[in-house]
């Protein structure tokens, strides 16, 4: 039996420290945005990396961008990673509009062709690098909404209420995105799950 | 139950949140739907995976561009003026030295480079202390390049400090919470660049030079949990959440990681290490082959 969904989560302060930070940047404040910068990177790279590798430091940099413009509007009434988190999911969504990405729905994709371009691989692939390869692959080709709340919650290890306050739906919302994520993305690993 | 709905009640048993009921359901279930078990085995294999996933390492000079970036947009600068562009200055040198091929580029960055990073000033804009709490498990030569002493238990760690293992006996120096280093006999270390988190007081970032010999590394991942980066000559050694070790020797570095992955930083080239893996790197170049069996960590 599995156990219960170990936290991921890169998320190194608490949000009593973080107002404060948060506080100075709004009026200004090189040094505490360069320490905010520093503690959260990673988290944000991670997610945009996830949803769009090849544009992934852009992402980030427009999403620090952005908070830095509007860090007087953060009230403290989120933590502030979670603020982080929304900034950089609307920066992603945003990037994948202004880019007219043609994404194709993985349920589109017929099953054959879906089932032959895993199991043409060499037989390498079942193990390590290439099976996150084929994960990365997968994602590529969910929904917007099932392939973020699948980042947040799998990949990122959110609540399922920090990523009902992150994507603005309920938890019972993201709870059926994130079944519906990962019935497909478990059809799309299917021949690599087999042996 | 329909077939339908155990895939369901398996997801919610990932996340804790099925009732005794309902897991005694699903178990039923599996126990007699033959079609089903197959895809739930499917799904527990799929969640094992995801728990393997790793998370990815900052490319290089990330947080750099992003701040130069921000500030140049904003015209922003920081109240010490220039201290910002001397810290980037400082970590750009610090991994230009790390990625140095040969000795006496190494030494000849070490010089320059001990001037910057080394010094307390150059962190000054972090405000963060020069050194931070750690404690050894054994003993170990702590030596400033003026004076060497013997230690053990507590002691404080400072920029440009050599630890030095001379017995036969591995010890281990734990530097925070999350991040224990075991420093092989015979094994000297340098310590590089330390950042601390001036609220807390736990490192967020050790920087750690083998100069030769090997070091283990655990490093756990968790809501402070600080990053550890290992270097040589050869390469620097990036991971997230990790048992690793590398091995330093004259023209080569090999690193083994028994948990979790590493990322490795080449000059121009960056690859990871998963679990079960070792890579050898030698003269830029690198090749990564499965751990022999019973392959024995330090840690």
């Amino acid at each position: 039996m599995l156990q219960p969904i170990r936290s991921k989560k890169l998320e190194p302060v608490s949000s009593g420290p973080d107002l404060a930070l948060m506080q100075r940047i709004a009026k200004g404040d090189g040094d505490a945005f360069a320490d905010l910068v520093r503690r959260y990177t990673r988290m944000l790279y991670n997610v945009a990396y996830r949803y769009n590798a090849a544009s992934a430091e852009d992402l980030v940099q427009e999403s620090f961008l952005r908070a830095f413009q509007h860090a007087n509007t953060f009230s403290g009434r989120s933590k502030v990673s979670s603020w982080l988190y929304r900034i950089c999911v609307n920066v992603c969504l945003t990037h994948m509009g202004r880019a007219s990405l043609q994404t194709t729905d993985i349920e589109d994709v017929p099953e054959s062709e879906l089932t032959a371009s895993v199991n043409d691989r060499p037989e390498a692939r079942a193990e390590g690098r290439e099976t996150f390869k084929a994960l990365e692959e997968g994602l590529a080709l969910l929904p917007a909404q099932e392939r973020m709340v699948f980042i947040l919650r799998e990949l990122q290890g959110l609540a399922y209420s920090e990523i009902s306050d992150v994507l603005g739906m309920t938890e019972q919302a993201a709870r059926t995105n994130l079944h519906r994520a990962k019935r497909r993305l478990q059809s799309w690993l299917s021949p690599l799950l087999t042996s | 139950m329909e077939c339908s709905e155990a895939l369901d009640f398996l997801y919610q048993s990932f996340d804790a949140q099925l009732t005794p009921t309902q897991q005694m359901l699903l178990d039923a279930h599996r126990r007699t739907c033959f079609a089903c078990a197959n895809t739930l085995t499917r799904a527990e294999r799929f969640q094992a995976l995801l728990l393997k996933v790793p998370q990815l390492a900052v490319p290089r000079g990330l947080e750099e561009r992003i701040i130069e970036r921000v500030f140049a947009a904003s015209h922003v600068t920081t109240k010490r003026g220039e201290t910002w562009r001397t810290f980037v200055d400082a970590v750009t040198n610090w991994r230009s030295f790390a990625f140095a091929a040969g000795t006496a580029a190494a030494v000849l960055a070490l010089v320059l480079v001990s001037r910057n990073i080394f010094q307390p000033s150059a962190m000054s804009h972090t405000q963060a202390p020069p050194s931070i709490t750690a404690a050894i498990n054994g003993s170990l030569d702590v030596g400033n390049g003026n004076t060497t002493s013997q230690q053990s238990g507590a002691v404080n760690v400072t920029p440009g400090e050599t630890l030095a293992n001379t017995t036969d006996q591995p010890s281990t120096i734990a530097l925070s919470q999350h991040v224990a280093v075991t420093i092989a006999g015979n094994t000297q270390v340098k310590i590089g660049q330390v950042s601390v988190d001036p609220q807390t007081g736990d490192p967020n970032i050790v920087a750690m030079r083998v100069e030769h010999g090997m070091v283990g590394v655990r490093e756990s991942l968790g809501k402070n949990a600080g990053a550890i980066h290992v270097a040589t000559d050869q390469a620097t050694v990036v991971p997230t959440g990790t048992i690793f070790t590398v091995a330093a020797a004259s023209g080569s570095t090999d690193v083994a990681v028994g948990e979790g992955s590493v990322a490795v930083f080449l000059p121009g080239e960056t690859f990871n290490v998963l679990a079960g893996n070792a890579a050898h790197i030698s003269d830029g170049r690198h090749t990564v082959n499965k751990l022999r069996a019973g392959t024995k960590f330090v840690h």
